[in-house]
């Protein structure tokens, strides 16, 4: 005896378990998953939700808030905080 | 320590957990640039990186979480944990020192279905669908092949210097384990807790269920990125 005693289901419940987890998964995967990492938004929900805005497109055109539209080819992302000189670098005073 | 100490405790932990991991992706870049900037032998930083791989390898850890889920005499859990880690290291060594091509959707998309699998295999699919028990010791060392292999795939997207690279690859493999160690740990805490309740056996198929769906949604993932790719 490897294992805790445990339940051996049975066959149908079995299969249900299987056909929920693959409902899951795949609702999961339309809603969020795909509008976040690929811009895909099948059902609308990444737009209703917000995980659209998560998406980054690469090397294609977006459109900011500012003004105009901006290629993002090439230039690598530079957030806030990893911008200007690291703490060591003498600051004017 | 009663059941909402610990609760809570694993709780917030796991929110840490995956606080870190949305960050990971900053973090990555800053893994890449210390890589661009080193020459030759970093065992140290390479022991680093690989930990922190295994630490926030979720598809590794929800495997692993599926393997020991009903094992409870330690040398089980430690002869299981031995074959994944014999599998993975083997691949993880060969992969990156051969240097072959590795499509990382597609590894990953295999490891995902190593999550489905376990999940199945909780709720004891095989013994009923094909009146069999599958090696559990043997799947868990081929599975561990292709974890091997996706961890290499991991390593062989940042660009590094080559010198050096099998005391770095040492270094990133024993990184591993110490972070599978150290998750390992984690897992089995929480889990022996949960084991004194009666709820662990009654929930049993439902977490095995959100298994199979995590490894689903995974496979879901990694398949679209292949395909966009």
């Amino acid at each position: 005896m490897t294992e805790m005693k445990h339940p051996i289901l049975d066959k149908k419940k079995i299969i249900k378990a299987t056909i929920i987890s693959i409902i899951i998964g795949f609702v999961l995967l339309i809603t969020a998953v795909l509008p976040a990492e690929f811009g895909m938004d099948p059902t609308g929900a990444g737009k209703l939700f917000g995980f659209s805005r998560l998406y980054i497109p690469e090397g294609r055109e977006v459109i900011t808030k500012v003004s105009g539209k901006m290629t993002l080819a090439g230039i690598p992302l530079i957030k806030m905080e990893k911008a200007g000189s690291g703490s060591e670098v003498a600051r004017p005073s | 320590m009663n059941l909402k100490k610990i609760v809570s405790f694993a709780v917030i932990l796991i929110l840490c957990g995956i606080g870190t991991n949305v960050l990971a992706h900053g973090v990555d870049g800053d893994t890449q640039t210390f890589l661009t900037g080193n020459d030759g032998v970093a065992f140290g930083p390479f022991l680093y990186i690989g930990a922190k791989h295994m630490l926030t390898g979720y598809d590794h850890l929800l495997f692993l979480v599926g393997v020991i889920f009903f094992l409870y005499k330690p040398k089980e859990v430690l002869l299981n944990v031995s074959f994944f880690t014999i599998g993975h290291s083997v691949t993880l060594l060969f992969g990156v020192m051969s240097n072959i091509a590795i499509n990382s959707y597609l590894i990953e998309a295999i490891i995902s279905l190593s999550i489905v699998y376990k999940g199945f295999d909780n709720l004891g699919g095989f013994k009923r669908f094909f009146g069999t028990q599958p090696n559990t010791k043997a799947a868990v060392l081929i599975f561990g092949l292709f974890h091997g292999f996706g961890l290499a795939s991991k390593l062989q997207e940042f660009k590094f210097d080559k010198e050096g690279l099998f005391t770095n690859l040492l270094g990133f493999n024993i990184g591993v384990e110490i972070g599978q160690f150290i998750a390992l740990g984690l897992v089995l805490i929480l889990i022996t807790f949960w084991r004194s309740y009666p709820s662990f056996i009654k929930f049993s198929t439902f977490t095995n269920t959100l298994l199979m769906a995590a490894g689903f949604l995974l496979f879901g993932y990694q398949l679209t990125g292949y395909i966009t790719s």
